[in-house]
Order: structure tokens, then C-alpha cells, then sequence
């Protein structure tokens, strides 16, 4: 059936539907590779119709382009950190909530292939998400290291230097030195966080509408389930909305020199 | 590494999907910053430049116009100045014919005057005169009938003298 939704509780990890030289393909993998395509044509027709005097469609992607810009701009303080940052922010945007809505056109979800569901959300998947944010942390490592240099950035976890110079000034001064330098190994912990936080974040909360539609499904036949899905719709713009602006957050956090950070 | 690779593959992580997936979203990246993040920008940009020139042009042009307009004013004004002069001075010169034409006017009627009574002297002394000899001829010929003889020209000179003496006595 077409506008059907499955009520069987989807699986934790995505079902492989073929293999390609060994490589497993998954159905949350297929649609992202979709998803993929559609936005690359939709990127190509925007790029050959920008015109100085906009078409309607113009108009709108020029709108929700200068709000990602905005809101980028916003969080990193920054107009140019804002306009440099500004394709990585809106393609998390974009990709991640256009891969999320796409699963939720009725019947998408319907097509199997050899008895599985030929097509899953991708952030649906956690080696999306998961390969995402590991991307997105190492790339604010990167960036930290670009702007207080390499041992700088060491610096900002093994604070050995505190200690000794909180020593020579006193004992009580070495110890909040020493806290310190404890606390900075902590920190360590916290960026590795951050990567499953941020995964997990976005992939649980798709998993879990997708689970709570197939409960609700077997529930209520009626208005209910439509109801979840318009919500579902919501969360799926929101969730993509909120890993773009950790992003953001993350990458202003590693862009600060500590001296900043004291002021 | 191996207890968090096998937790996370019991939530599905495979390492080969995962790069996979990262593969395609660098793709997506990339596709979207080089055809839409890119050139949208660069129109946004565009259009807000020329925005700002035109409004820079308008400004631009407001200030030339006040400028052209308070420049004008001036001129006016200087034009209202020169007319009013050019008024006033010709207000003055008509008033200088005026006089003259009138001063002129009373010098001709004065000499109009002057020669009428002049010819009204004249005509008076011809009168007088004509009225005189008039008189006389009528005195010769009532005298003549009175004396019933014809005077000839020097009796008559001799009366005529007589009765002239007698008058202007």
C-alpha cells in the first residue's frame, strides 16, 4: 500500500539490503545516497537561476540561507567566522533535515527489497550521525589548533604550566593549579563526549519517533498517528536545527584562545 | 577501543558505513558550498553592494539637487535684486521726463502766451489805429454835411488837425 506506515518497530541498526564489493549497503544508507542526489540537482538549478533580480525559488532558498547565516553568525559571534562557517552549518541544516523529512513522505518507508524496508531515515542510522560528529569534533580540533597553535591546543588539556606557577606563588594558588590541571584532563573526556553526545543526540531522537509512530500506529488507527507525524515532522527540522547550532557552538568554543576565555 | 567498538556495533556502527556515510556527507558539503552556499552568497553580496550604491548615488544626488536648488535660490534672489534696481531706476527716469516734459510745456505755453499778447497788442494798436482813422473819416463827412461844402485836401488836413488837437486835449 502507498500510504501505508510500517507498525513494526524498526530495528536498532539499519538492515543491510546488498553488498557492493564487500561493502554492506544499508536502506539508511540508500536513502542518504538519494538525498544526496535530489539536493545536488536542487543545488545545480540554484546555481544556473541565480539571478541579481530573484525568481520566487530564489527568493526562498535566499531566505533560509541568510537565516542559517544569521543564526551561524549569531553563535560564533563572529560575521566572518559566520560567513566562512556558514556551508558546513547549512549542509548539517539542509542535509540532515531534509534526509529526516524525506523518510516521512507517506510510503517511503513501504518499498522493501527482499523482504526489508528498502528505505530508512539516515539519521536514523548512528554510523551517520556517529561519522558526522566524529568529522565535526575532529574538524574543531583542527581549527583550535589553527588559532593557539598545536601544543597551544595541548595546552588547553595537560595545563602542567598553571601548577608550577601557582606553586612558586603559594601553596594554596598550586592547588587550584593542580585542580586545574586535573580538571583540563577531564576535558580530554569531554571533547570525546561531545562526538557521542552529539551523535547519539540526533540519532536517538529519530529512533525513538520512529518507534513511538509504530506504537502509536498499533494504538490508534486514527488522528493519533497523523498527529505524531506532524510532530515527527517538527522534530526532524528541530534536530537538524540543533546539531547545526552545537556545531557552531563547538567550533566557537575551540576557536577561543584561553585568554579570552579568562577576560 | 574494543569494548566501545562493540558497544556502539551493538547499536549498528559499522566502521566501513560510517565512512561511507561520512563520504556522502562530504559530498553534500562540498556540492552545496561550490552551487548554492557559494553563488548565493556572492548574489547576496552583489545585490546588497548595489543597494548601497544606489542609496549612496540617491544620497549623493538628494545633496547635488539642494545644493542646485539653494544655488538657484540665490540666483533668484540676485535676479529679484537687479529687477527691483532696473524698476526703481526706471521708476526715477520716467519721473525726470515727466518733469522735463512738463517744464518744457510750461516754457512753451509761457512763450505761447508771451507771443499771443504780443498779436493781441498789435491787433489792439491796429485797432486803434484803423478805429482812429475810421473816426476821423467819419468826422469829415459829418462835418462835411454839416458845412455843406465839399472839403478839399487842405481844408481838410486843416480840420482833421484841428479836430485831432481837439481830441487829444
Amino acid at each position: 500500500m502507498w500510504f501505508q506506515y510500517s507498525s513494526d518497530p524498526a530495528p536498532v541498526k539499519p538492515e543491510t539490503l546488498f553488498e557492493i564489493f564487500g561493502m554492506p549497503i544499508s536502506n539508511a544508507m540508500l536513502l542518504g545516497i538519494i538525498a544526496t542526489i535530489i539536493l545536488t540537482v536542487l543545488a545545480v538549478v540554484v546555481r544556473k537561476k541565480a539571478k541579481l533580480v530573484p525568481s520566487k525559488f530564489q527568493t526562498a532558498v535566499e531566505v533560509a540561507i541568510e537565516g542559517f547565516y544569521g543564526l551561524t553568525s549569531q553563535i560564533l559571534n563572529s560575521k566572518e567566522t559566520g560567513k566562512k562557517m556558514l556551508p558546513l552549518i547549512g549542509t548539517i541544516f539542509v542535509f540532515f533535515g531534509f534526509s529526516n523529512v524525506m523518510a516521512l513522505f507517506p510510503g517511503v518507508t513501504s518499498f522493501t527489497y527482499d523482504g526489508v524496508t528498502m528505505f530508512r531515515t539516515p539519521t536514523n542510522d548512528f554510523n551517520m550521525t556517529f561519522s558526522v560528529a566524529l568529522g565535526i569534533i575532529l574538524l574543531t580540533q583542527y581549527a583550535s589548533m589553527q588559532t593557539v597553535g598545536f601544543f597551544g591546543h595541548l595546552g588547553k588539556f595537560f595545563k602542567i604550566k598553571g601548577v608550577f606557577t601557582g606553586f612558586r606563588q603559594g601553596i594554596g594558588k598550586g592547588f587550584l593549579g593542580l585542580i586545574d590541571f586535573i580538571l583540563g584532563l577531564f576535558d580530554i573526556i569531554a571533547e570525546l563526549a561531545k562526538v557521542f553526545s552529539l551523535s547519539l543526540r540526533l540519532f536517538g531522537n529519530m529512533y525513538a519517533g520512529e518507534i513511538m509512530a509504530g506504537v502509536l500506529l498499533g494504538a490508534f488507527a486514527l488522528v493519533v498517528p497523523s498527529v505524531w507525524l506532524g510532530f515527527n515532522l517538527f522534530v526532524a527540522v528541530l534536530q537538524a536545527m540543533v546539531f547545526g547550532a552545537l556545531t557552531a557552538a563547538y567550533y566557537s568554543l575551540a576557536v577561543t584562545k584561553p585568554e579570552e576565555v579568562e577576560e | 577501543m574494543e569494548f566501545i567498538l562493540e558497544t556502539l556495533g551493538k547499536i549498528g556502527f559499522d566502521w566501513r558505513m560510517g565512512l561511507f556515510n561520512l563520504i556522502n556527507f562530504l559530498i553534500i558539503y562540498w556540492v552545496l558550498k561550490r552551487y548554492a552556499f557559494g553563488p548565493i552568497m556572492k548574489v547576496i553580496n552583489e545585490r546588497q553592494e548595489k543597494m548601497k550604491e544606489g542609496m549612496d548615488n540617491y544620497k549623493k544626488s538628494q545633496s547635488e539637487l539642494q545644493m542646485a536648488e539653494q544655488k538657484a535660490q540665490g540666483i533668484i534672489d540676485e535676479a529679484k535684486v537687479a529687477a527691483n534696481k532696473v524698476v526703481e531706476q526706471s521708476h526715477d527716469d520716467s519721473k525726470q521726463v515727466a518733469e522735463d516734459m512738463k517744464n518744457k510745456a510750461k516754457t512753451e505755453i509761457e512763450s505761447l502766451i508771451a507771443q499771443a499778447k504780443k498779436n493781441i497788442d498789435i491787433d489792439k494798436q491796429d485797432m486803434k489805429d484803423t478805429l482812429r482813422k475810421e473816426t476821423v473819416e467819419l468826422v469829415v463827412l459829418a462835418v462835411e454835411k454839416v458845412l455843406g461844402e465839399r472839403m478839399d485836401g487842405k481844408k481838410d488836413e486843416t480840420y482833421i488837425q484841428e479836430i485831432l488837437g481837439s481830441l487829444k486835449a
